[in-house]
C-alpha cells in the first residue's frame, strides 16, 4: 500500500470513527439513562412493599465529613448520613422524638438524669456491638468536639450492657431531643482503628445502608445492609447522591430520569417542574428543621442606633414581608413573623403584629430621636440563594429614612462576624424548630456562640431557663408561647421574613420515604421502595 | 535540536516557578480563612487555631511557600483544607477525565477544522467557502457553556439522545462513556474547529498563491497532489501553532464545560475548591494545568522542526 493510500485511509477511518460515535448516541433513548423499575419484584401489587432498585438522588452540595458526625457543620447533610448513621430517636410526624436505636427512655428531672434503655442485638457495618459503651463513647466524642448538643452533661454511666444514664449537672427538657436527633452513632472500632480522617469519609453506623463508594464530586453510594436490624427491611438495593452543582444540569438531569428525587433545587426550577403532573413536589410543613432568614441588628452594641428598642420595632414595621415573599422569594418559602413558621406547634396566634407601615415606622424613629433616619451597613452573604433580598431591604429602609450600605462579606469573614461582633444589620438564616428554649439559647442567649453582638434582655434569659427547666410538656409549651412574645413583640431581637420550605422534588414512584414529613431534611431510607 | 529542547525545559521552569508564585499570592489576599470556614460559626477559636497548626496555616507566607514548592518538586501538592486528603491523590483522580475529553475535543476539531479550511481555499468565493466562514465566525463567537446549555435543552431534553450529564470511564463501559461525551466534546471542540478551519483556509490561499503551485499544476500534477503534497504543508506551520493556543483554550473551557455536564474533572475541581476555600487544592490543580499547556507548547515547537526543516536548521 503506497503512503498516500494510508494517510486517506487512516483519514477515512477517524471521520468513520466521529460519525459513529455521533450516529451510536442518536440512538439512545430516554429509558436507558434511567433505572427501569422493571428490576422490581412482585410488580402486580402496588400498594405492597416491593423490594430492589436503586434509588437516585442528586445534591448540589456534597459534604466534607460524611461519617465523623461531631465535626459536621449544620444539618443540610443530614439527609446523606441517614441512610447509614442512626440515632437514639426519631421525630415523628407531630415533632415528638420516637426511639429508634433505644427501646425507650425515662427522664427524671429530680435527679437530674436520663436513662436510655437500648435495643439489643444491633451490630454496627463492621461487626462491632452497639451497646451501652458504644453510646458513651459516642456522647464523650461530642464532648470532646465541644458541641452544644451535650452541653450541660456532668458524667455518663453505663448501667449495664444495654442501658445508659446520662447524669446533668441541671434538669435541660431540651436535652433529650437534642441527644436523640443529633448524635450519630458510629462505630468506635472502625473510628479509633482508622482515625478521625479516615472515619470521616468512611460511615461505619447501624443504618439499612451500608457505605460503598464516594467519588468526590460525582457520586456517593450505599448498598444495601443484608443484616439490618429491623427484619424485612430495607427495600431498596441501594441509594446513589449524585452529586450536580449546576441546578440547569440538575433540573434537566431529573426530567430525564436520571435521578429520581431532587434536593435543594432553586425555587425557580422547583416551580417549572411543578407544573408538570409526572413530577411530585413535597415541602416541608411540620415546623421541624425549617431554615429562617431575617436581619438580626447589633442591639448589643449601646452606641448602635439598633439598641433604641423603638428604632427595632420601626424595622418591624418598614419591611413588607408579604410581598418580599411573593415577589422577589416568588415561592419555595412562606411568611413568618416570629421563631418558625407561622404553622409551628410554638408560634404564638396572639404576639402582636407588626404590618407593612412605612408611616408608623418613620413616626418610631421620629420618637427615638432619629427624625431623618440615620446610616447603617447592612451585611450580606454572597454564598446564600437569596441574593437579591439586600437591595430590597435598603430600598425598604430608604424609604423610611434609614441609609443602609450592603457590605458583601464572604463565608468565613460572616462566620467570625457571627462569633464577635458586627455593624448594623446582618443577614439572619437559622434553624428554628420549635423547642425554643434549645434553639434560642444557642442562637439568641448571652450562652450563645453565636449573634454575640445582641441585646439579651432578661426576661427572654429567664424564658428560656424556664423552658429548660421544665418538667411536663405544658409548661414548656407555655414557656414556648411566652418566649415569642418577648422576642417578637417586647424586644424585636431580630427580625424575622420567612422560611423556607425545602422543596423536593420526586417521582411520584417513591413509596414511604418520608421526605419532609417529619423533619427537614432527615427521610426514612429503610422504608423507601419503589413502584412500578 | 537537543540545545533547543534543555532551552526550551529551562524557560518552562522559569514560566512554572512564576505560575506557581502568582497562584499563591493571589490565593493568600483572597478574603476569608479556610479554617474558620471548615469549621463553622461554633467553632471556638482554640478549636480554629488546632486547624490552622494541622494545616500549616500559621505558619509564615514565606514558609508556607517554599515547604509547598519542595513537596511539589517530590510530588506532594499537599494536604486538602476540604477533605483531608492528598491533593495529588485528588488530582490523579480529576485529570485523566479532563485530558480524555479535550483530547478528543483537540482530534474532533483537528479532524474537521483543517479539512474544512482547504476546502474552504479551494473553493474560495463559493457557496460553501461562504458556508464555512458562517459556521467558523459562529464557531467563534458562542461560547462553550451556552452552546452545552443549547445542547443539552435540544438533544437531551427534546430529543433525548444523550444523556443530560455525568461521566463514565470508558474502560467501565465503553457505550455509556460515549453517549456521556459526545455533547461535552462537541461543545469544546467547536470554538476550535472553528479557528483551525479560518486558519488553514487563511494559510491555504497564500500558499496556493505561490509560484511553487503554479508550477506543480503547469507540469500537470493532480489538484489532489497539488493541495496536500505541496500547498498543505507549507500551510500547516501556523495551524500547528494553533494547536498549541487551542490546547490551552480548550483546558480553559472544561472549567464551564465540566460543570455544564457534571463532569468530575479539572476543571469542576477547581470551581469547587475555589467555592471551598481550599486553596491547596486550586493551587495544585494550577501548577499540573501549567505544567501540560507549557509541555504542550514545547511538543508544538519541537514539531516546527520536523514540519519545516529550514526551522530546524536556524
Amino acid at each position: 500500500m503506497t503512503k498516500r493510500k494510508s494517510k486517506f485511509l487512516y483519514l477515512n477511518a477517524m471521520i468513520g470513527l466521529i460519525i459513529a460515535v455521533i450516529l451510536s448516541g442518536c440512538s439512545v433513548s430516554k429509558s436507558t439513562t434511567s433505572d427501569s423499575p422493571s428490576s422490581l419484584q412482585n410488580q402486580e401489587d402496588l400498594g405492597k412493599p416491593q423490594y430492589g432498585g436503586l434509588l437516585k438522588i442528586s445534591s448540589p452540595i456534597e459534604p466534607a465529613n460524611l461519617g465523623n458526625p461531631p465535626e459536621q457543620v449544620g444539618s443540610g447533610f443530614l439527609h446523606m448520613m441517614t441512610p447509614v448513621l442512626e440515632t437514639l430517636g426519631k421525630f415523628d410526624e407531630k415533632g415528638v422524638m420516637q426511639p429508634l436505636l433505644a427501646e425507650k427512655w425515662e427522664t427524671d428531672p429530680q435527679a437530674k438524669t436520663i436513662t436510655y434503655y437500648l435495643k439489643k442485638g444491633i451490630k454496627f457495618h463492621d461487626g462491632t456491638d452497639f451497646n451501652a459503651e458504644a453510646v458513651k463513647w459516642n456522647l464523650e466524642l461530642f464532648q470532646k468536639a465541644k458541641r452544644g448538643e451535650v452541653n450541660g452533661i456532668n458524667s455518663i454511666d453505663v448501667v449495664d450492657e444495654s442501658t445508659v444514664r446520662v447524669n446533668l449537672e441541671k434538669w435541660n427538657s431540651s436535652l433529650n431531643n437534642a441527644l436523640c436527633f443529633w448524635i450519630q452513632m458510629i462505630s468506635p472500632t472502625a473510628y479509633e482503628k482508622n482515625g478521625k480522617d479516615w472515619a470521616a469519609i468512611h460511615p461505619v453506623g447501624t443504618g439499612a445502608f451500608m457505605y460503598d463508594n464516594w467519588e468526590r464530586g460525582v457520586t456517593i453510594k450505599y448498598k444495601k445492609n443484608e443484616n439490618y436490624w429491623q427484619k424485612g427491611l430495607p427495600y431498596l438495593d441501594g441509594i446513589e447522591y449524585k452529586i450536580i452543582s449546576d441546578p440547569m444540569t440538575a433540573s434537566a438531569a431529573f426530567q430525564q430520569r436520571e435521578v429520581d428525587a431532587s434536593f435543594y433545587l432553586p425555587v425557580d426550577r422547583v416551580l417549572e417542574l411543578e407544573k408538570n403532573d409526572q413530577y411530585k413536589v413535597v415541602t416541608l410543613q411540620t415546623g421541624l428543621g425549617n431554615r429562617e432568614n431575617g436581619l438580626i441588628p447589633n442591639s448589643g452594641n449601646p452606641d448602635s442606633p439598633w439598641a433604641n428598642l423603638k428604632v427595632r420595632e420601626a424595622l418591624a414595621y418598614a419591611i413588607d414581608r408579604k410581598t418580599i415573599v411573593e415577589k422577589v422569594l416568588k415561592g419555595g418559602y412562606e411568611v413568618t413573623d416570629q421563631w418558625g413558621p407561622m404553622t409551628g406547634s410554638s408560634y404564638n396566634k396572639d404576639v402582636k403584629k407588626f404590618e407593612f407601615n412605612p408611616e408608623k415606622a418613620k413616626k418610631l424613629l421620629a420618637e427615638a430621636g432619629y427624625p431623618n433616619g440615620f446610616k447603617t451597613k447592612l451585611i450580606s452573604w454572597p454564598g446564600l440563594q437569596h441574593e437579591s433580598l439586600p437591595p430590597v431591604y435598603q430600598s425598604y429602609l430608604k424609604e423610611v429614612g434609614i441609609d443602609a450600605e450592603v457590605v458583601p462579606v464572604d463565608t468565613a469573614r460572616m462566620y467570625d462576624l457571627i462569633g464577635t461582633e458586627w455593624d448594623g444589620l446582618m443577614y439572619f438564616d437559622v434553624i428554628t424548630d420549635p423547642d425554643l428554649p434549645l434553639y434560642m439559647e444557642r442562637y439568641l442567649s448571652k450562652n450563645a456562640k453565636l449573634y454575640v453582638n445582641i441585646d439579651h434582655p432578661e426576661k427572654v434569659e429567664e424564658l428560656i431557663s424556664n423552658g429548660k427547666a421544665a418538667t411536663d410538656p405544658e409548661t414548656k409549651q407555655q414557656t414556648n408561647l411566652e418566649l415569642q412574645k418577648a422576642a417578637f413583640e417586647e424586644n424585636h431581637m431580630f427580625f424575622p421574613l420567612a422560611v423556607t420550605t425545602m422543596p423536593i422534588v420526586m417521582y411520584p414512584n417513591i413509596q414511604d420515604s418520608g421526605f419532609n414529613e417529619t423533619y427537614g431534611n432527615v427521610y426514612s431510607p429503610e422504608k423507601t421502595w419503589l413502584s412500578k | 535540536m537537543i540545545a533547543f529542547i534543555i532551552r526550551r525545559l529551562l524557560q518552562t521552569v522559569i514560566v512554572l516557578i512564576m505560575v506557581s508564585l502568582i497562584v499563591f499570592s493571589i490565593l493568600q489576599v483572597l478574603p476569608g480563612d479556610p479554617a474558620r470556614t471548615l469549621l463553622g460559626p461554633e467553632a471556638s477559636p482554640e478549636q480554629v487555631e488546632q486547624i490552622r497548626e494541622e494545616l500549616g496555616l500559621n505558619r509564615s507566607l514565606p514558609v508556607q511557600y517554599f515547604t509547598w514548592v519542595g513537596h511539589a518538586i517530590q510530588g506532594d501538592l499537599g494536604k486538602s483544607i476540604a477533605f483531608r486528603e492528598d491533593v495529588t491523590g485528588i488530582i490523579g483522580e480529576h485529570l485523566p477525565k479532563t485530558i480524555y475529553i479535550s483530547i478528543l475535543s483537540m482530534v474532533l476539531a483537528i479532524i474537521i477544522g483543517v479539512p474544512a479550511g482547504i476546502i474552504a481555499a479551494i473553493k474560495r468565493g463559493g457557496k460553501i467557502d461562504s458556508l464555512i466562514s458562517v459556521v467558523a465566525n459562529f464557531g467563534m463567537a458562542v461560547p462553550a457553556f451556552w452552546l452545552a446549555v443549547l445542547c443539552i435543552y435540544f438533544f437531551s431534553l427534546k430529543l433525548g439522545w444523550f444523556p443530560v450529564q455525568g461521566y463514565t470511564s470508558p474502560f467501565e463501559d465503553l457505550w455509556l462513556s460515549t453517549q456521556q461525551v459526545i455533547m461535552p466534546v462537541i461543545c469544546l471542540a467547536f470554538a476550535a474547529l472553528a479557528s483551525f478551519a479560518r486558519q488553514t483556509r487563511s494559510a491555504m490561499l497564500e500558499v496556493i498563491m505561490q509560484d511553487f503551485t503554479r508550477t506543480a499544476r503547469s507540469k500537470g500534477l493532480k489538484e489532489g497532489t497539488i493541495i496536500i503534497k505541496h500547498t498543505l504543508k507549507n500551510a500547516i506551520i501556523p495551524v500547528i501553532t494553533l494547536v498549541g493556543l487551542q490546547v490551552r483554550n480548550i483546558v480553559g473551557s472544561t472549567i464551564f464545560i465540566e460543570q455544564v455536564f457534571n463532569i468530575p474533572g479539572m476543571g469542576r475541581l477547581v470551581v469547587q475548591s475555589i467555592f471551598n476555600q481550599d486553596f491547596v487544592v486550586v493551587q495544585g490543580c494550577v501548577l499540573v494545568i501549567a505544567i501540560i499547556v507549557a509541555l504542550t507548547n514545547l511538543l508544538i515547537d519541537i514539531s516546527y522542526g520536523y514540519a519545516d526543516p529550514r526551522i530546524r536548521i536556524k
